[in-house]
Formats: C-alpha cells, structure tokens, sequence
C-alpha cells in the first residue's frame, strides 16, 4: 500500500511540471509587455529595457521557465503586476476561502446525493424515485450562476435568511455551496442510482435474497459497496468541477477565493497571478485525484490485492 | 480475399446492432423526448435565417421598444437595447449549438486519433501520449479555457479552440482503451495478418468498434460545452456583443433579473432544457449501448 | 410517454417555482412587510450606529501612495493620506490641504507652509521634510513622471515650509500635488522601506486597520486628525467587494452595506421609490469619446474627423446605450470644470458633415470605420455610431474585444477607431493630452506643434484667469481638429441608506467618507 502511495506520489511531478510548463507557455502569448505594466503610464523607453533585462524577460522563454521553476519549488511565485505584491501571499490568502467552500459543497452534495440514489434505486419507479431524479436533472443542466442569482433573490432578499456576499460565519456558506454543490448532488445521485440498480440486478444479490438475508441487509452489506466503486470515480470528476465551477460561484457571492482572484487577473492581464492560481488549483485537483485513487484502492479489493 | 471477411464482419456488426439499438431507443421515453427535442432545436437553428433576419432583427438597436414584457408582438419580450428577444434566442441557439458541437468534433477527431495511435501501437507512442493528456486532465476544463482565452482574447475562434483542446484527453482516453479492448481480437490480428495497413485497420475495423462510447460521450460532452460556453460568457470570456450566445444573453439581463425576469429566464430555459434534452438522450444511449443490459 | 411528460412538467415546476419564489417581489417593487431585514437591529436599539459599510465594485490594486492608477485604489488613499493640496469635491477647485497657504514668487518659486498640528498615524508630527521626501520618493516611480516631472526641486526650509522650485513656470503644479503619487507619508517609513501597501501610515482621517484580501477592508477614524471640521464622524469604516452590480443593490436593501458605488442603471427607479434610501446621481466628468488613430489614412485627414464628428448625434447615442442616463458632448473638454468652453463645437449637423466629405473629395463609401470596444455599453455606442454614419454612406465595423486585448491594440497602435473615456480632475490635466507628449504611450494621438506649445503656454501661466482663457483657446482649437471625437459623460449613481447624511460626491468620483454621518 505505501508503495502505491509512493508511486502515486511520484507521478504527480511530471504532471505538475506539465502543467506548468503549457499554462507558462500559453500565458506568454498574452497580449501586453510585463515591464511595461509593472511601471506604468509614465514609464520611458529606457526604464522599460532596463527592467526587461533585469526580470530576465529577455532571456529565451525555456530559461524564463526554468527559473519559474526553481522560484516556485521555493515557494516564490512571482510579483504580482497589479498588486506589487507577492503572488504566493496572495494565492495562498485567498486559497482556504476556495478550499473551504468546495469541501463544503462537496461533503454536502455527497452526503445527500449518495441516500437520495441509493433510496431511488430501491424504491424505482415511485412517486420519490421521480422527484429526486427530476431534482437531479434540472442540478445537471442548469447553469450555475442562474442557479445563484436566483437563490441569491430567494432566500437573501426576499426571505432575508442569509448574507448576500462575504465570507463570515456558517450562515454565509449556506448559498455559494448549494449553488455549487447541486449540480454535484446531482451527478452522483444519478451515477449511485444507476449502478446500484445494476448491482441489485447481479446474480449474487439475488443469491443473498434467494437464501434468505434480509432486503435491507442485502442492500446494505452487499450491492452498497459494489455500487460504490462507480460514484467514487464521478465523486473525484465532480470535484474538478467544483475548482472550476467555485470561479462562476465565488463572483456571483463575492467569496474572497482564489477563483475570483483568478478571474480579476485575467482582466487586468496579471499573468503571474494568473500562474500562480493555475498552478495551485491544479496541483491541489491532482491531489484530490490521488486521493480518490487511494480511495478506490481501500474500497476494490481487486487492486487492494494488487499492491498489498 | 480480406474483403471477404470484412464484409462479412460488417454485415453481421452493423445492421443489427443499429436496429437493436433504436428499437431500445424508441422504447426510452425520456431519451426520445430528448432526441425529438434536439432535432427540433437544430431544425430551428438550421432555419434561423429563414425566421429573423440577422443584422435588422438580431443586431440592430430598436431603443423605443426596450424592455417590453412578452406579448403577441415580441413573444418573449424585448431587451434593454429594444431587441427581440425571441430572434436572438432562435440566434443563439445557432451559435451555441455550433459553437459545442465544432468544440465536440474538433477534439473527437483530434483525440480520436491519438487515442487509436497510442492504443494500436503501444510503447513509448503510447506512453507519451498518455502522459500529456494525464496533465491536461490534471487541469479542471473551466480553468484550461478561462487561460487559453486569456491568452489568445476572447472570440468565438479562441473560444471553440480552448473548448475543444480541454475536451481532447477524454477522447484520446475512450477511443484508446475501446481499442486496447479490441486491438486483441482475433479479425483483427487477421487483418493484419493478411497484410492490411496500420491506417486501414485502424479506421475500418477498430474505430467502428468503439463507435458507442463515443458516441455517448459526444452527446454528453456537448451539454458540457454549452454549459462551460455559458459560464466564460458571464465572465465576459466567451462570444462577444452584440452575437446572442445563450450565455451571454443569460448574463447580459442579469442585471434586470429583477423588474424583467424574463430576460434571463427565457435564455436560462434554453440552455437548461437543451442541456437536459442531450442529457436525456446521452442516457438512454448508454443503457441502448451496454451489452449487459440487453 | 406519460410518465415522461410528468417529468418534463415537473422539471418545469421546479424550475419555475425556484423563479417564482426569486422573482415574487420583482413586479411590485415595494418591498411587502417582514422582508425588512436591514439597518434594523441598530434602529431598535435606539443606539447611534458606528460603523459605515461600503460596497466596492472591485479591490484597490494597492494602498500605496505611488505605484497604481486605479480609481479604487485612489478612493482608499483618500482616507489614509493627504497632500499638500485636495480637490475639493463640490466644486472640483484646488484648494490648500496640508498647507495653509502657498506663495508664488518669480514664477517658479512656490513656497507652501503647513497647517499646524498635523499628525502622522503612528503619532509622529508631519513636518516640512516629510513632505519633500515623499515627494522626492514619489519622483522616482516613472508613473508619476506627468505629475512630478515640472518639480526641479524639492526642499525643507524649516519644519513647517516648503520651497518647491519648477523647471518652467507652471501653473498645473497645485493640481499635481492633489494627486495621489505625491501624498506625504513619514520620511522615517520612506527610508526604512516600509511596505505602504500592506500597512499605509499617513495623515489621513482614517487609519487603516485590516485587508482581508478579495473581501473586506477595514479602516477606523483617526482621532488626531488635522482638521477638525474635516474630522471622521463615523468611527469605523468597512468597505465590501461586491463585483456583481445586482448584489450590490440587494446587499444595499438587505442591509448588509450602508453605501454603494455604481448602482446598476435597472435598479436606480427602485432604489429612489424606496424612501429608506437615497440616490445621488452626478454627472460625471468622465468624458468618453470616440478616438481615432491619426496615423490612418484616410483619418489623418481633419475634413474626414469632422465630418464624423458633426455626423453622430449625441442624443441617439445616450437614449440607446445609456437609457438617457447621460449628458451630451460635443466638445473637445468634458463640461463641468473651471475653464471647458463649447466654442467651437461640432454640434451634430448633418448638411455640415457632408460639406466636410466634399471638402476632403473621397468617395465616402471607401471609408471604412473599426471601432474596438471593450464592453457592452461601448459596443451600444458604437452601434449608434454606426447607424448614424452610415447616413454619411461611411461604413463602420463594430468589433467587440476584451479588455486586456483592447487595451494592447490600443498601446500598440493597433486600432483605427475605440470608444475611451478621460475623467482628471481639472481643465488643464484635461487639455494637456492634447501635446503630442501622450502619443509615446497611446500611438495615434494628436500630433500639432501649434497645439504643444499652446498647451506648455497655458501649463506655465500662473494667473488663474489668464490661464483659463488659454485653455479655452486650446479647447476651440482642438475643436477645429477634431483629434478625438466627444460623445457624453455618464451619470453616476451613489446609493445609501437614508440614514446617512452629509454625503458629498464629486464629478470626478470620489466621494468623502470623512463628511458622513449617521442622522
């Protein structure tokens, strides 16, 4: 097992260095020069080189990787083009806000989407069965930021339940992670709903019955974790959508994350910031994936026995 | 002599499994509804022309005749510029159907293609393919086109590019495991014992095998991207004014979300209801498709 | 089937129960009984509110002094900081700050001497040689180049004179001095590298207290400020980031946020039929127009500028883009400082503008019209401009483009046509974009010696009302020029609790937090 973990391990590097490498790349296509932005309107020509020169943007782009690199395994990200500030301070400032509202969201929507499949499944074709997969489908095909707008109307002005916008006190999360849990709730209630009828379906389940053990017992001890392998894998797909949806989220409630911070950067061309969020978003939905690998390994006995 | 037998793998591949998978087709309601609901969408989509006329219905400004709520005259109302917004919703769903479905085929055939490589040749081939769309799966697909379109600028080019580059590794990865799958079975290895080429093999025996996956995941990826296009457009990323994209119509009356809710109510439906209808059809593909389930 | 159609027209219920219940108050916009959820706790306390909550539209980029040109940035430097002169919000004159008075001899000589009692915010007094280093500091971040640049020299006579001596005789020099790149802050700080950006220290009426990045910022009033009429008289300050105008508005009527920047045009009816609040509307002196790259051919030609420019009908373009929420320009200046003039102007006349095509002799369906904008309401007007020129038979192609690309063509030189918009604080500031000195940095720009030196002239008249009369000449002059073209200056709108008294707010946007009060 902790040789998988390991391995596991290791292989995040190349990918972390790929990802690096393309968004680096990508973002040098960005309109506008980086020395000409840091010293604004009023800056000569001369003062522009002289700063071009010493940020090394002159240097051919591979070595201006390199050295991001070499900088990013200190912990330095880079100086902001706006804010002047260093962009690890700032990313990692804001980065609890986002973590926080997505692990939120995501316990949530696990918790009530993996009963509400498994009670579907059990009691298909009823009045209960229809309701949570119309619930499930209006999650998946609505767009999240009408979902917020409208939920925003709902319960902050009109019945004046909860904050509007900020990041303060329990009341405040209640929103942002309904509007970006729901379409998670729904993605896995649908997956645990499908694989669970397919599981109760099998031969041995209909054995279990056949001798005997109770519907519940069956349901409970037997298809529940064989149904679960499938929902795991939409459970880790889903959280990268989480990261990406929490952009769309954060701006509609003004949640001080990182997905805001990224989508303010983009507009003011602050192509380190940018990076600095690309790289840090990525490397922590890498790690979720590794999770959830490590997470099937402990829940399919077949790749359990794999590397025990 | 080889076409013998793949003609005779053909005959017997293709026409029943079709059949039998539009007999169970027809026999899901919900994917139906879908799939009738699709095909009216394009054909309105098709005939967008034919119903509004693009620079004088869609584009120009009628400031007399802003926000009206709907009536007989503007069917669902007009907005803040005194457009109706019927024309640019019949517009839109132009440019957001086309918009996905370029996306969607674009990387289809890009990943498709890798995939089948890198399945069909193994080794190194494979194992550098592999490792790059690992990264590019490493970067949640919002993120990947918010940066290309950051880069580049926003435009509908830019915007079809970042889409389809972000939906590639799926591809790659289905058609490259259909084909792992297949690449053993014995037709196959006859094919190419009998001396057909690489390509030959590839695009005429292993492909049409992993027809199904694809063809769900197709369905599915499309929602995805009307989805994802709707949510660059709010963050003033994806299709630029005065063009009716869905989502920019969505997030150009957020906010009168309020006084004119119609504004974001009407091209909200659209995109729900289309994203449901290819949902709804993707499903039923799937459970059409799946061998166990026949 | 039929169980499909449940389906169906349950996903609808769901849908539409979910907006139903979001838009139930959206018809009447009274809000009914119970929905009251703001201000309340206060009022029923019976005690004195003390804190005031702002909504921003986007976070100050810095807190520095030096270093930014962001309005928001400037909005909270307002708070920390002073300089040796302010704009005063009403009236947009320039009138002493922390000087008490000023003299000027021989032209370019300017001695200014400081207010007594003047208090940094870590309790050091502010003295004549604080003042001469951060302006000296200020001299070396090149973004301050246009408003240190006529300072040769900078020096401390005693603690509480300074002598400011310019290269030329300069008559912008007070106006430069309210700009926020020569604020003062403690010469100590200045020479042990204090980062101003994470902790400001300066005279301000408030003192900063807390950032929490991407959301909130905190100040709280100074108590030892300078000028005690012009002391904070709301204790603590709290300013919220809110980037999405409707929740702003509906954080403004939850009670969340006492005070709110740009409201959304949709919702200013609401707001100002609603008695517990209170909507300030200014014209702005933001000035936006339509540039024209002068290096294009054929616009390189003034017979083409002005025939576009006596061709747009300035009202079509507010009725359309702005829902009338604007005011007309037809001139070469924003209107609302000492010194705009509409001599000269292009007022929109069509039978002129076609007498300027034929002066020019080109057959105007070859002239073909880019305008790049960067938002919706650009590309409305842009649109209006459109529909109008094509009258001319002058085809005009609207491309849409997002900021940062915008402004790249534009620093690159890379556009024929955009719509932009210029909001300084004064005529002058107004009239020296006109040198063809901004032509480095915004290729395209006007390029006419005679223009220079008059724009030099009037910067080195000290008379107010002698320099006045040149900037208005520039202004008739430039007319004839046409070098940009001048569509409207918006209306803003500052919404707040009714609550709130002693709201001031200026032309140029700024507003003084530090006249407030709770009723």
């Amino acid at each position: 097992m902790i040789k998988f973990i390991i391995r596991r391990l290791l292989s995040l590097i190349p990918v972390i260095l790929g990802v690096t490498f393309f968004v680096f790349m990508v973002m040098q296509l960005a309109p506008g020069d980086a020395a000409k932005l840091l010293l604004g309107e009023g800056a000569t020509q001369e003062q522009v080189e002289e700063l071009r020169e010493e940020m090394g943007l002159n240097d051919p782009v591979i070595v201006q990787y390199v050295r991001y690199m070499v900088n990013f395994c200190k912990g330095d990200l880079g100086t902001s083009y706006a804010t002047k500030r260093p962009v690890a301070d700032e990313v990692f400032s804001r980065f609890p806000y986002t973590f926080n509202l997505s692990i939120v969201a995501g316990i949530v929507s696990i918790l009530l989407a993996i009963p509400l499949g498994i009670l579907a499944a059990v009691k298909q074709n009823t009045f209960f069965d229809n309701i949570s997969m119309v619930i499930s489908l209006v999650g998946v095909s609505m767009p999240i930021f009408w979902l917020a707008l409208l939920l925003v109307l709902a319960f902050s002005l009109n019945l004046g339940w909860f904050p509007v916008q900020g990041a303060d006190g329990w009341k405040s999360y209640v929103l942002p992670a309904i509007s970006l849990g729901f379409m998670n709730m729904a993605s896995i209630a649908r997956t645990t709903r499908s694989s669970m009828l397919e599981t109760v379906r099998q031969d041995y389940i209909r054995t279990a019955r056949a001798k005997g053990v109770p519907k519940r017992d069956a349901i409970v001890k037997h298809a529940f974790e064989n149904a679960l392998i499938p929902t795991i894998t939409v459970c880790g797909i889903q959280l990268g959508q989480l990261l990406g949806g929490s952009v769309l989220t954060e701006t509609v409630f003004a949640w001080p994350g990182i997905g805001r911070l990224m989508v303010q950067s983009i507009s003011s061309r602050d192509v380190p910031m940018v990076l600095g969020c690309m790289v840090v978003m990525t490397v922590c939905f890498s790690v979720v994936n590794l999770l959830v690998d490590l997470l099937y390994a402990f829940v399919d006995p077949r790749i359990k026995a794999m590397y025990s | 002599m080889g076409n013998t037998s793949s003609d005779l793998s053909k005959k017997y591949k293709k026409v029943s499994p079709v059949r039998e998978v539009m007999s169970l087709l027809v026999r899901n309601k919900a994917a139906m509804a879908g799939l009738i609901f699709l095909i009216l969408l394009v054909g309105v989509s098709l005939s967008a022309d034919l119903l509004f006329d693009y620079e004088s219905q869609v584009v120009e400004q009628n400031i007399s005749e802003r926000l009206q709520w709907p009536s007989a005259e503007h069917l669902f109302g007009t907005d803040e510029y005194g457009r109706d917004l019927l024309a640019r919703v019949v517009h839109g769903s132009r440019l957001s159907l086309s918009v996905s479905f370029v996306s969607v085929l674009a990387s289809l055939i890009i990943g498709g293609i890798l995939g089948a490589v890198s399945g069909y040749y193994g080794g190194l081939l494979d194992e550098i393919i592999m490792r790059i769309t690992d990264i590019f799966l490493a970067i949640p697909m919002t993120l990947l086109a918010m940066v290309i379109v950051a880069a580049l600028g926003a435009s509908t080019t830019n915007l079809i590019i970042s889409l389809s580059l972000s939906a590639v590794p799926t591809f790659a990865r289905i058609v490259r495991s259909s084909v792992l799958t297949v690449r053993e079975v014995e037709y196959i290895e006859a094919a190419g014992a009998i001396g057909a080429k690489d390509g030959t093999i590839i695009f005429s025996h292993i492909l049409p095998n992993c027809i199904g996956p694809i063809i769900v995941q197709t369905t599915l990826r499309v929602a995805a991207m009307i989805s994802n296009t709707a949510g660059l457009s709010f963050l003033g990323l994806g299709v630029q004014a005065p063009a009716p994209e869905w989502g920019a119509l969505l997030s150009a009356g957020r906010n009168y979300i309020r006084d004119y809710s119609y504004l974001t109510f009407i091209p909200g439906l659209a995109i729900m209801l289309t994203i449901l209808a290819l949902n709804l059809l993707g499903d039923g593909l799937r459970d059409a498709l799946d061998p166990r389930l026949k | 089937m039929r169980k499909m159609k449940k389906l169906l027209c349950l996903c609808m219920t769901a849908a539409l129960s979910l907006g139903s219940l979001a838009g139930c108050s959206t018809k009447n916009p009274a809000p009914s009984d119970g929905e009251t959820v703001g201000a309340q706790n206060e009022e029923s306390g019976g005690e004195k509110k003390d804190t005031l909550t702002v909504a921003l539209t986007s976070e100050p980029p810095s807190l520095t002094t030096c270093d930014h040109d962001s309005i928001v940035g400037v909005y909270m430097n307002l708070l920390t900081y002073n300089g040796l002169m302010r704009v005063d919000h009403e009236t947009l004159e320039v009138v002493p700050d922390l000087a008490e008075s000023y003299t000027v001899e021989n032209e370019t000589e300017w001695t200014f001497v400081l207010k007594d009692g003047i208090k940094f915010h870590d309790g050091s007094d502010c003295t004549a040689q604080d003042v001469a280093a951060s302006i000296e500091w200020a001299k070396t971040f090149p973004g301050s180049a246009n408003y240190t640049r006529n300072i040769k020299t900078i020096e401390a006579v005693d603690d509480k004179t300074v002598k400011i001596v310019t290269e030329v005789p300069y008559a912008g020099l007070p106006a430069d001095l309210a700009y926020h790149y020569n604020f003062i802050v403690p010469e100590e700080l200045i020479e042990s590298g204090h980062d101003f950006n994470s902790e400001p220290v300066g005279t301000g009426p408030y003192k900063f207290v807390s950032w929490q990045y991407g959301d909130s910022l905190n100040f709280v009033g100074f108590e030892e400020y300078f000028d005690a009429e012009r002391k904070a008289s709301i204790p603590n300050l709290v300013f919220k980031i809110i980037p999405e105008g409707t929740s702003r508005t509906i954080a403004l009527e939850a009670g969340e946020v006492d005070f709110v920047y740009d409201v959304p045009s949709a919702d200013v009816e609401r707001l100002k039929s609603d008695e517990k609040f209170e909507v300030k509307e200014i014209t702005s002196v933001e000035n936006f127009f339509l540039g024209i790259n002068l290096e294009k051919e054929p616009f390189n030609d003034v017979n083409v500028r002005q025939a576009i420019n006596y061709g747009i009908n300035r009202e079509d373009v507010i009725a359309a883009a702005l829902n009338g929420y604007g005011a007309s320009n037809y001139t070469a200046i924003a209107m609302g400082y000492e010194g705009d003039t509409d001599a000269g102007a292009a007022v929109y006349d069509l039978d002129k503008a076609k007498e300027y095509l034929d002066k020019w002799g080109g057959d105007p369906s070859s002239i073909v019209l880019p305008i790049i904008c960067s938002n919706e309401t650009k590309v409305a007007v842009a649109t209006v401009i459109q529909s109008n020129l094509s009258k001319l038979g002058i085809q005009v192609e609207v491309v849409s483009t997002d900021t940062a690309t915008y402004f790249a063509d534009w620093e690159a030189g890379n556009y024929t046509g955009l719509i932009s918009s210029w909001s300084p604080s004064n005529s002058l500031t107004y009239v020296q974009r006109y040198h063809s000195d901004r032509a480095l940095t915004y290729p395209g720009s006007l390029k006419d010696e005679e223009v220079d030196k008059m724009v030099r002239d009037a910067e080195s008249t000290i008379d107010d009302t002698e320099r006045i009369g040149k900037i208005k000449t520039i202004v008739e002059t430039v007319n004839g020029l046409a070098p940009q073209i001048s569509l409207y200056q918006p209306l803003m709108f500052r919404a707040y609790s009714a609550d709130l008294g002693g709201v001031t707010a200026s032309a140029t946007g700024y507003v003084g937090f530090n006249d407030m009060y709770w009723k």
